[in-house]
């Protein structure tokens, strides 16, 4: 290898990301790259947002201290990601490339584009999170596994320093589960074999935005001005796993439900019912605990 | 405020957002510091809240409303509120300059801060408002210094009005919306509302915190009405029923942020909290200052 090796993650917040791209940095220099470096991208620092961090792998010291624009991996650890946006992870890529991803679900691997002479490694890193009940406040560490799959895909990394660089920053039983895992995706990783349309030309790294010059104040742009209206995220209901339900037996509408919903997703019918709208309702239990008759309860949501 | 907004779930300060414009009504207008408040009302083009809604940088919340006010009254628009919406790092570090000074011109506005005691909205740093002994990722051993008693520092200032409330008492801060809303000249109202990721607690007890708060001592509601200190009803309550009082262990032990106070910490402010109650008993219903 010569020059820089640059890798871009790709994740939600909460996954581990931004740890694993630590932890590959110190593999990185354990095996004896001079320059490393990992960075991390998050926007609003909130649990399921996007985010994307960044390695630089090199044999002499890094000077760049920007974010990866073209990388030479990509590294996908949510898949529903790809399901959002094929390009937003391919753009930049180089071909020749790899993209590692993460399958739990197999039906995007057929509707995905890669730049020509990538090659595309799947590990079923959901699966193996879950065998070994690899989790941090209920949410499944799905980066660990992807260290694994990507040592196996570049051969940049040994397992040994993986190994050395995870117990390094776990204590002794965590540092043990995580290896598990890596070690696990390592065995499983496997190249795919796409079908010849599926490579594209590849996709240009985005440029930053050029603002115009402004000489007179007519030449500004209107000002944009938002509209107010519901759901100005989108569909806030899909955050939730359990949902509220209201027992109209036992309710007595002292309406402390609608008192206390930090969302406003509880109305009040002609009959003077509180009714619930679970378009937006994020389920955070507030109406549960509040109600003084327990008329509400919490039902696991089927999806 | 409209449901599908970007807050976390269990959010207590979007319900006291929710309430505070209940109380307003339509005509009013927001203009909100660098908070969260920035990321729940909306991004473009949509926004979370049906009345006019402007951002401003962090420092230059309350110079942005006073230059509001100038230009509503230069119109002839008299029944038009402005209030300005910050958080509490934009309220007790950011902004206290300009907040000071707008408090100083007894600027005609309301000032609401709503308090979650540290920086949110980037993932829990330490704010002056941060009280002893918590948890943030810039204090990970605890915070050693105490909170900044900003109400104070603004009644101090002298202006018409000070108030404090909490989100999980939707009545009083209701009613002591309603009641700023009269007054003319700057108005300054504190609002604790309890916030689950960054305090570490479940979602669902969002309420309870809020009011384990108050029952406990830890946070007062009170009027400072033309320099006139009052208690409100939940904490009077306390007051005069001492049984009612709640142990401040309960409030402490309820959240995650306070795991690092050892059993010693917590009986020192047990005893800070009773010697301040009852000092709090003596000044009820008299002048705050000389």
């Amino acid at each position: 290898m010569s020059g820089i090796f640059e890798v871009r993650w790709h994740g939600r917040g909460g996954q581990g990301v931004v740890t694993a791209s630590r932890i590959l940095a110190v593999a990185a220099f354990n095996e004896g790259f001079v320059g490393v470096q990992s960075i991390p991208w998050i926007g609003a620092e909130r649990r399921g947002a996007q985010i994307e961090a960044y390695n630089r792998i090199s044999r002499t010291p890094i000077l760049l201290h920007s974010q990866v624009y073209a990388p030479d991996a990509v590294i996908v650890v949510d898949p529903s990601i790809i399901s959002e946006d094929n390009n937003a992870v391919v753009r930049g890529l180089k071909s020749g490339g790899f993209l590692v991803i993460n399958t739990a679900r197999s039906n995007i691997i057929s509707s995905l584009r890669v730049p020509e002479g990538c090659s595309v490694y799947l590990v079923d890193a959901t699966s193996i999170c879950l065998e070994l009940d690899l989790q941090v406040a209920g949410l499944e560490v799905l980066a660990m596994p992807m260290l694994g799959a990507f040592a196996k895909a570049t051969s940049l990394v040994s397992l040994k320093s993986l190994e050395e660089s995870i117990t390094s920053s776990f204590e002794a039983e965590l540092a043990k589960k995580n290896v598990d895992a890596v070690v696990k995706a390592y065995e499983s990783t496997r190249k795919a074999h796409l079908m010849p349309e599926q490579y594209v030309p590849p996709v240009p790294p985005s440029k930053p935005i050029r603002i115009p010059e402004i000489h007179h104040w007519t030449d500004l742009p209107p000002v944009p001005v938002s509209t107010p209206s519901k759901g100005s995220i989108g569909n806030t209901g899909d955050w939730r796993t359990r949902k509220p339900v209201i027992d109209k037996e036992k309710c007595n509408k002292c309406l402390f439900c609608w008192m206390y919903c930090p969302e406003a997703t509880i109305n009040i019918d002609d009959s003077g019912f509180p009714q619930i709208d679970y378009n937006y309702c994020k389920g955070c239990e507030v109406c549960f605990n509040e109600c003084p008759r327990k008329a509400i309860s919490m039902v696991v949501e089927e999806k | 405020m409209l449901p599908g907004n970007s807050a976390c779930q269990g959010c207590g300060s979007t319900l006291a957002l929710r309430w505070v414009l209940k109380a307003l009504g339509k005509k009013t207008v927001i203009v909100n510091p660098a908070s969260c408040g920035c990321v729940y009302v909306g991004l473009y083009p949509r926004t979370a809240v049906s009345v006019p809604y402007i951002q401003m940088a962090f420092a230059a919340g309350p110079a942005a409303a006073s230059g509001m006010v100038g230009g509503l009254e230069a119109q002839g628009k008299k029944d038009v509120t402005v209030i300005c919406w910050a958080g509490d790092g934009g309220t007790a570090d950011i902004g206290v300059s300009s907040l000071s000074g707008s408090a100083e011109r007894n600027t005609n506005y309301i000032y609401f801060c709503y308090d979650n005691e540290a920086y949110m909205n980037t993932g829990t740093q330490r704010s002056g408002s941060t009280p002893a002994g918590a948890w943030t990722t810039t204090t990970p051993l605890g915070k050693k210094e105490s909170k900044k008693d900003m109400a104070l520092i603004m009644a101090a200032h002298r202006v018409p009005y000070v108030a404090t409330s909490c989100s999980s008492y939707p009545a009083d801060l209701y009613g002591k919306t309603k009641k700023a809303k009269l007054i003319q000249g700057m108005r300054y109202i504190h609002i604790l509302t309890p916030c689950p990721p960054g305090w570490r607690f479940d979602t669902g007890l969002a309420v309870k915190i809020g009011r384990l708060a108050v029952q406990s001592g830890m946070w007062l509601l009170y009027e400072v009405e033309n320099g006139v200190f009052r208690l409100s009803p939940p904490s009077r309550k306390i007051l005069e029923n001492p049984e009612k009082r709640v142990p401040v262990k309960e409030y402490i032990r309820a959240q995650g942020r306070f795991r690092g106070m050892s059993e010693n910490e917590i009986t020192l402010l047990q005893e800070m909290i009773d010697s301040k109650l009852e000092k709090v008993a003596e000044l009820d219903g008299k002048p705050l200052f000389f």
